[in-house]
């Protein structure tokens, strides 16, 4: 008789946590990072917020608050929602596909590590001579070269975004590789749910971007220390073209995956199968593909890039987001909608993107960039995007998924009081920013003159019930892991595989799979049971 | 007629075009989200349609988008081009050199310029009603020279000049920025533009 070692015995407590190879819990470690790492950038805003409530310098030194800047962008893009979108991913969609785990776990769990190294290591240079990094979150050269930007603090930021970076892009590949060769028998790539499409196209656009700044980088910090990388005729040019090249795409690797989320959120609350399902996937591979040739929009009022090309290409994303906004209120319109938190917080997904998006859609147009580009007017738009859209979208999801994750649901009372600060607290924050970058003030400035005073105030005052509202959600999941709501296996009706298993799945994630007939397996089996 | 390097003319002409498509977009979204929203809340006896595609709608839908497109991309193009176009029979002409943290402005031929820095701003006397053509540049890192009334900047590089090519249509004291973050001071690297007749222009000049 032989015996067969189905699985290694898993070491308990902390070191089962922090070296566990199974994709649910290095995916709920990078959230927790994640989230760490927004509440410090977060606190980073709230003192530039603060030293903005007046005109003047009141709070911080002009030194300090060129930091807090670039730390709280630096923060937000490559350590908060970047590594928040591929960590839904790690835990879902191996879930979705009907894997057992994770393809290359190993690699995906070194990708966690090297994040949190980049993060730790950005951070630290607030404690270095000179202080913390200070170019902004893009590092214009040869602003960041070693005779500009003195200290080792953005030598560090540096090594911080390129550890962080790589980090990302290996756990793309291995995404990439779930989606591709771990799939169950049944689900075919026309099966995949809206999420796990949204996370391919994710992942695809990150390995062919990534890499790019993972040598810029590179190439960065040679300069700073030996010179002669960028610093000849049209070096500066050279280097905005790499860095966009990576920073337009990341911006959709940051929006595809909470598009996703909030495809499901409204799929499963609007009580029907997701809506226009061919027609999502299609514009999420036109999106991506055209992601990849608008990058030189940050360069309209370079005077040294083609405009007509870029603005032609970046005006065309009216398509696929069309597209994809005529899928998601299609669900809605003929469904049975259920008013959860996670339902409003796709609502306001819905309405507080399209915001960043019109606005996005203005400053695609060089004429109008001219003006608008590097004024508060584009502070706002990318706020509106990443605050109202991707952050709006993960909340959704949070809302959505957490008693699959947990096995408990969050408490609605605490979830709708959640969502009332984060409408109200987004929009006194980033409305007011289209009217000051219109009117005049530009982005990065420490004070501005007295005329502003008044929505320079409101914003303010909203930055702080942003961080109410954030306060609001860590209580809620506090109390509701403390003061369980057993939630079942399939507490909302969901339509996609992973409601199948328990709560939270177990090590392998099913011990049976149901038989998968279209992008809504849950739904075919509730309707037409085997 | 709207002269083609008048930018604040050229900026409000095409603003007000994507102002309306994006008023009219949101008002039409803001509106089917919230229809659906109260017509498709859930009811005793609501049952869920089954449809779930709609080839037709969902492809005519996309024309309209794709036209949608093209009447923004047109227009943008046409103001463009006139926005980029440098007259080469422009008599005033003014060189921008940024430092960190200020701006000096040479008038070619005169030996008048008029250096300025974090401390103490310069001026930019300009004439109004005429183009006037700039040649831009950087002494160390990359600035952007902004003047928000004119509805327009363009960066200053250290590795290359760039035109452009501005008309003050009114008289005036503007105040203008520096729009890329160039460090430590870059919040106070301010400038005014001072816009006067002709022929006050002419005396200022010839009193420096």
């Amino acid at each position: 008789m032989t015996t067969v070692a189905l699985e290694r015995p898993r070491p308990a407590g902390l070191i089962g946590w922090l070296a566990s190879t199974d994709h649910k819990r290095i995916g709920l470690l990078q959230i927790g990072a994640s989230i760490g790492f927004f509440v410090a950038s977060g606190i980073a805003a709230l003192l530039l917020r603060s030293e903005l409530a007046a005109p003047g310098m009141q709070v911080v030194s002009r030194q300090s608050y060129n930091e807090l800047f670039t730390i709280h962008g630096s923060g937000m893009v490559y350590l908060t929602v970047t590594p928040l979108a591929l960590a839904a991913g790690i835990y879902l969609v191996p879930l979705q596909v009907g894997a057992a785990e994770i393809a290359w776990p190993r690699l995906t769990l070194l990708g966690f590590w090297l994040f949190v190294a980049g993060g730790v290591v950005m951070y630290l240079g607030f404690a270095v001579d000179h202080g913390a990094a200070k170019a902004g979150w893009f590092a214009t050269y040869p602003l960041s070269n070693a005779a500009n930007t003195t200290g080792k603090g953005e030598d560090m930021w540096i090594c911080g975004v390129f550890l962080a970076v790589l980090g990302s892009t290996i756990q793309s590949g291995t995404l990439l590789a779930t989606i591709l060769r771990k799939r169950a028998p049944g689900m075919t790539m026309a099966r995949l749910s809206a999420f796990t499409w949204s996370m391919l196209v994710t992942v695809l656009l990150a390995i062919t971007s990534f890499p790019v700044l993972l040598g810029t980088m590179a190439a960065l910090e040679w300069d700073r220390l030996h010179g002669g990388v960028f610093d000849g005729h049209y070096g500066p040019v050279a280097y905005q073209l790499l860095f966009w090249f990576y920073g337009h795409p990341v911006v959709y690797v940051m929006f595809f995956p909470f598009v996703g989320m909030v495809a499901e959120a409204v799929s499963a609350f609007s009580g029907r199968r997701f809506f226009g399902y061919k027609g999502f996937t299609l514009s999420m591979l036109l999106f991506a593909a055209l992601s990849m040739s608008v990058w030189a929009h940050h360069m309209f009022a370079t005077g040294r890039v083609n405009n007509e090309y870029f603005s032609l290409t970046s005006t065309m994303l009216i398509v696929p987001a069309g597209l994809e906004y005529f899928a998601i209120i299609g669900t809605m319109v003929g469904g049975a909608i259920v008013f959860s938190t996670a339902m409003l917080f796709a609502i306001g997904f819905l309405l507080l993107f399209l915001i960043g998006g019109l606005t996005g859609i203005i400053v695609a147009s060089p004429p109008l960039d001219y003006h608008l580009t590097d004024s508060y007017f584009y502070v706002a738009h990318f706020h509106y995007a990443l605050f109202g859209g991707s952050l709006f979208g993960f909340f959704a999801g949070a809302y959505y998924w957490f008693p699959k994750v947990t096995g408990a649901l969050l408490r609605e009372s605490l979830g709708k009081l959640h969502f009332v600060l984060m409408v109200v607290g987004a929009n006194l924050t980033f409305f007011p920013m289209l009217i000051l970058g219109f009117e005049g003030m530009p982005r990065r400035v420490a004070t501005y003159p007295s005329r502003f005073t008044a929505l320079n105030a409101l914003e303010t005052a909203g930055g702080f019930v942003i961080a109410l509202g954030v306060l609001v959600f860590l209580v809620n999941i506090w109390w509701s892991l403390r003061h369980r709501l057993p939630a079942g296996n399939d507490p909302f009706g969901g339509p996609t595989l992973e409601w199948w298993t328990t709560s939270p799945p177990p090590r392998l994630n099913y011990d049976s799979l149901p038989p998968i007939r279209s992008y809504a397996p849950l739904f075919d089996l509730r309707k037409d049971p085997p | 007629m709207l002269l083609a390097s008048d930018t604040r003319a050229q900026f409000t002409s095409l603003f007000s075009l994507y102002q309306w498509v994006m008023v009219g977009t949101a008002a039409v979204v803001f509106g089917t989200v919230l229809f659906a929203a109260l017509r498709y809340r859930r009811r005793p006896g609501r049952r869920p349609s089954g449809r779930s595609e709609a080839t037709m709608v969902e492809l005519a839908y996309v024309l309209i988008l794709v036209g949608v497109v093209a009447l923004l991309v047109t227009r943008t193009f046409t103001t463009e081009n006139r926005v980029d176009a440098i007259a080469s029979n422009v008599k005033q002409h003014v060189e921008v050199t940024a430092f960190k943290w200020g701006w000096r402005f040479a008038y070619p031929g005169t030996g008048v310029s008029v250096v300025g820095d974090n401390r103490r701003p310069p001026s930019l006397h300009l004439p109004v009603g005429e183009p006037v053509v700039f040649a831009e540049r950087s002494l160390d890192v990359v600035h952007s020279f902004w003047v928000p009334a004119l509805r327009f900047k363009r960066d200053a590089w250290p590795d290359d000049t760039v035109e452009f090519e501005l008309t003050v249509d009114r008289p005036g004291v503007y105040a203008g920025h520096c729009a890329e973050f160039c460090g430590l001071h870059h919040t106070d690297m301010n400038f005014v533009v001072v816009a006067e007749t002709r022929d006050r222009f002419e005396r200022w000049l010839r009193a420096q």
